[in-house]
């Protein structure tokens, strides 16, 4: 274990001290995430689009819906029925939808707020608004229940779609670019001095993994505060079950980097097998790109990336907060593939780059 | 080592070697370019899997216990192998650390005359430096045996005789010492014996005295004149012309030397440069693996 901690350290070292690979990795991704997330941020500017149900139609509630029609930047609509509102809402053609309704057992008003889980900061915004339009009609707030009801929708703002997506991509990514540099070290003959010490295989990949899986963690630690400064995402889901995917994640990645580097004999055959992961991930696995709105044909072969499934548990995980277990075959078949990845990453290691 | 076999691509590179090495003794291995001398280090080393034959090193089976085995060498490889990333002190650290039996890393710094460089880069080395550090990191764990692979090649030669006496050095202290080399004058310098691989074969294997000895080759007066090579002046000699120089052949050059003077001096003869050339390890290498050449 010593030895392993020794490896880390000084992996961690190198990688650290290859500004160029820091850039690439770290930066980059950044840039690229607050590029996109700039470019839809006028969006909040726009006119915020409600869907107003009165299931009472007093003159309480009708002083409460023309409060809040003259507050600025908000559109109001009238819908006759909850279910009408809803659709609009999962459409995307509403940023929310309140519905009023009283509770009459309870002598209360009840106001359901429905909304994308993504998009629960309209939902926190909309709710002191009209519970402020009611107690100013009526000066009764107390009698007001109030209910978020979150739903998922084809319209969420594209950061928090890309978000999700995006880290798990930097995490393959990192995972990947830790096979080309075990690839560089075993071709400089690093990993051959390092054999002939005490150190034995396990130690080394123990040590290795473990300083790519916290280069990994420091990086999606400062991805999701970057989004949470710049971009206001938060997110909705169970943040243990988030971290556990991520975590997963990451160990796939690294032990699939040192696999595809037993694989290969040189850089160059190495970096082609990051190629062919990499580049059709980028618009293949749903990153960027809704996978529905690609060809059915298309959307099964995405079904062989990794990435695809990684990239589908975190976005509704982190966004709707679906519980784990909803996806246990797509968890299962992640596992396996682990499974399969770690005993090759261990049996297949060489620490030699093979001689003609 | 015995009957060691191996071979690459039904290639046979080392064919039924037996060898051992004493306490304390250095021994070189010389050989042409893919003669099979790092192959054979390799394989002394459990850098190189055994097909054939048995290797033991200090008593234990490099097969069966190569983590023991390498806990008690030290070793330098024959291409860069360490990481250039890194200074020379986080090097060190390294390497010392994944011992047991580990020296000083200051300590280390001093002797091989690396403090000044210790905060370097080991990228920004220069080449002797950087070879005094693979050294340095050989010498980590205390080891028994030290396998040299080629340790001075692109060496200038301030920086290769700094080299040698690290190497001597480490010989007085105990070190038994096994390195390959393709100079002839450093081998006979630092080993007490060498063996010389030829087709995969040992086809010599005893101490440079006793090969020079062996080869049975003749000594040399060399003449160097200014100007042209006087005519008809050591007839009574077996003579060679060599560019400007010429080469007497000579069973007791010591005493000769004294006539050859007398004859200069008789015929007035204008010299540059008299000395006596006598065979060395570089002539007995060439002398066994010229078949090879031709």
């Amino acid at each position: 274990m010593k030895n392993a901690y020794f490896i880390f350290k000084i992996f961690g070292n190198i990688f650290f001290k290859d500004k160029m690979n820091l850039f690439m990795i770290f930066f980059f991704n950044a840039f690229l995430m607050i590029i996109f997330g700039i470019s839809v941020k006028d969006s909040y500017n726009m006119s915020v689009e409600i869907g107003i149900v009165d299931n009472i139609n007093s003159e309480r509630t009708n002083k409460a819906i023309a409060y809040l029609e003259e507050q600025p930047n908000v559109s109001l609509t009238l819908y006759s029925n909850e279910l009408e509102v809803k659709e609009e809402v999962k459409l995307g053609k509403l940023i929310a939808g309140v519905v009023i309704d009283s509770i009459r057992s309870e002598n209360k008003i009840g106001l359901s707020l429905v909304g994308d889980s993504s998009r629960i900061m309209w939902l926190e915004f909309l709710n002191p608004i009209l519970k402020l339009s009611l107690v100013e009609t009526d000066n009764i707030k107390e009698k007001i229940d109030v209910k978020f009801d979150l739903i998922s929708s084809s319209n969420i703002r594209y950061f928090d779609y890309i978000f999700p997506g995006l880290l798990i991509f930097s995490i393959m990514q990192i995972g990947l670019s830790g096979g080309i540099m075990l690839l560089v070290h075993r071709k400089n003959e690093n990993l051959k001095r390092l054999q002939i010490t005490p150190l034995r295989k396990w130690e080394f990949l123990l040590g290795y993994s473990s300083c790519y899986l916290s280069i990994m963690i420091i990086q999606v630690l400062g991805y999701i505060l970057i989004a949470y400064l710049l971009f206001g995402y938060v997110f909705i889901g169970n943040i243990f079950n988030v971290s556990l995917i991520l975590v997963f994640a990451s160990l796939f990645f690294v032990f699939l980097g040192i696999v595809l580097c037993n694989l290969s004999n040189t850089v160059e055959n190495g970096n082609n097998f990051n190629r062919f992961f990499i580049f059709p991930a980028s618009f293949l696995c749903g990153v960027f790109i809704p996978l529905t709105t690609l060809p059915i044909i298309i959307q099964k072969i995405a079904l062989i990336h990794p990435l695809t499934y990684f990239v589908y548990i975190i976005r509704n995980i982190s966004n709707y907060d679906t519980p784990l277990s909803e996806y246990y075959i797509d968890i299962g078949l992640l596992s396996g593939m682990f499974l399969i990845i770690l005993l090759l990453s261990i049996f297949t290691f060489k620490w030699q780059q093979k001689t003609a | 080592m015995l009957n060691l076999t191996k071979s690459y691509n039904e290639r046979i590179v080392l064919n039924d070697i037996s060898f051992s090495v004493h306490k304390g003794e250095s021994l070189g291995i010389l050989g042409s370019n893919g003669a099979g001398k790092t192959t054979l280090l390799e394989t002394i080393e459990g850098l190189r899997v055994v097909e054939k034959g048995l290797v033991e090193v200090l008593g234990k089976d490099i097969t069966k216990d190569y983590k023991t085995v390498q806990n008690m060498i030290g070793v330098q490889l024959q291409k860069s192998s360490l990481f250039g990333d890194l200074t020379v002190k986080q090097n060190i650290r390294l390497y010392a650390n994944l011992y047991k039996n580990k020296t000083n890393v200051d300590a280390l710094l001093d002797e091989f005359n690396l403090k000044k460089q210790k905060n370097n880069y080991v990228n920004n080395l220069s080449g002797g430096q950087f070879q005094r550090l693979n050294l340095c990191i050989a010498m980590i764990n205390n080891p028994a045996i030290l396998f040299l692979d080629e340790p001075t090649t692109g060496l200038d030669p301030n920086a290769r005789l700094l080299l040698w006496n690290k190497i001597l050095a480490l010989k007085e202290k105990g070190t038994s010492i096994i390195l390959t080399t393709h100079y002839m004058e450093e081998a006979q310098s630092l080993c007490d014996r060498v063996i010389i691989i030829h087709k995969g074969k040992f086809v010599a294997n005893d101490s440079p005295e006793n090969l020079i000895r062996g080869l049975n080759a003749p000594k040399f007066i060399v003449l160097k004149f200014n100007g042209k090579i006087p005519d008809n002046c050591f007839d009574n000699y077996d003579i060679h012309s060599i560019k400007d120089a010429l080469y007497l052949k000579s069973d007791k050059p010591e005493k000769e030397l004294v006539d050859i003077i007398k004859i200069i001096e008789q015929k007035q003869i204008s010299i540059q440069n008299i000395s006596i050339h006598e065979s060395t390890l570089e002539d007995v290498y060439m002398s066994i693996t010229k078949e090879n050449y031709n």
